[in-house]
């Protein structure tokens, strides 16, 4: 299986901000009415106990792709299990108000250095993510995902470079800059 | 004694660096496994992970949940019991807190394989429910469970679901799982 690439798996081209859904659901479908979808999505796939700053990751290139879809599954069980996503792009947040400068650039919380600086905590009131959802939802954004083929395919990968992400117990890292 | 020390070690995994995650969720299955009171602690770490799910709190219940045997199943059988007099049958796709105790239960029991055809069938009772959250728990239990009689179901599932975002979730799921055996 090769491997994922980003505008295939976003639906856009980079670069964009993604944030891993609990649930694909949480992003609704096409179908639905707007306003329920957009509640939905905000509350369910950023609110509950997550308050603002809001956990993001900006992704340029195809393996900015991959390597922050493995962070997102490096403290799971299953390292290769399927990652559901949506993506915004940086000028969907500018729109609404959400400042994504390099002072919000902070460390991932994920066993992959390199990723972790992929990482964003981004301020935003449920009024700015309404709004961000609903610009999203209106240009026909879906639910991305990478598959469990995928996530085989990258994490192979991974494991020859010996990734801390993909090993757990790697003996240096062989990515450059990791 | 034991119900508090497991109570705090799933707030610590909630909150712990990425490094520290993989020996206090060990620690929590081993605390789990030895309970003497199961139930009791699958319905703290429910509450715990459920409030934090947009953090990871969904993955974090399934992965321990389903190291756990028998028990997932056990759970979810019984709280069958209490949550299927409160499914309605019209389609709703609003938040229901139970849809992602659902999700949870449904996939750390196909998960840890402990009796995948009792499994199936709750997840043919489970159908019946009409909000959006409980079929993606099944669909997604279903991918899962893997086994013939679950990709016949997620077959049904794809082709004849009223909401058509339950369609697509299956026959993704489907398409997954083909992709993976070639």
């Amino acid at each position: 299986m090769a491997l994922p690439v980003l505008e295939k798996v976003l639906g856009i081209a980079g670069p964009a901000f993604i944030r891993r859904l609990p649930k694909r659901s949480d992003w609704g479908g096409p179908g639905d009415a707007i306003d329920q979808r957009v509640a939905n999505a905000v509350t369910e796939g950023f609110f509950k106990r997550d308050t603002s700053p809001f956990s993001l990751w900006r992704v340029t290139t195809d393996e900015e792709l991959r390597r922050a879809a493995l962070a997102l599954n490096s403290t799971t069980q299953s390292r290769s299990q399927k990652v559901e996503m949506v993506a915004f792009r940086p000028e969907e947040l500018q729109q609404v108000g959400i400042v994504a400068a390099a002072e919000q650039q902070k460390p991932g919380n994920s066993l992959c250095p390199w990723a972790n600086r992929l990482h964003y905590d981004l301020e935003a009131t449920r009024q700015q993510l309404e709004a961000l959802c609903r610009l999203a939802m209106e240009a026909g954004r879906s639910a991305g995902r990478c598959t469990e083929g995928d996530m085989n395919t990258v994490l192979d990968s991974a494991k020859k470079e010996q990734c801390h992400a993909a090993l757990d117990h790697s003996p240096g890292c062989l990515v450059e800059h990791c | 004694m034991g119900h508090a020390i497991f109570s705090n070690q799933i707030r610590q995994l909630l909150d712990a660096p990425a490094a520290r995650i993989p020996a206090l969720r060990a620690e929590a299955v081993e605390r789990l496994r030895r309970a003497r009171d199961p139930f009791r602690y699958v319905q703290t770490m429910l509450d715990r992970c459920v409030a934090r799910r947009s953090e990871g709190g969904l993955d974090f219940a399934i992965d321990i949940l389903s190291q756990a045997e028998d028990l997932p199943l056990e759970y979810a059988l019984e709280f069958c019991k209490e949550d299927s007099t409160a499914w309605g049958k019209e389609n709703t796709i609003g938040y229901r807190p139970n849809d992602d105790v659902w999700f949870v239960l449904l996939r750390s029991a196909a998960r840890a394989r402990a009796n995948p055809l009792e499994c199936l069938a709750l997840m043919h009772t489970c159908l019946a429910a009409g909000s959006r959250g409980m079929r993606e728990a099944v669909v997604e239990g279903l991918y899962d469970l893997r086994t013939a009689e679950a990709k016949q179901l997620l077959s049904r599932i794809a082709a004849e679901d009223t909401d058509p975002l339950i369609r697509k979730l299956a026959d993704d799921n489907l398409h997954d799982l083909e992709a993976l055996e070639q």
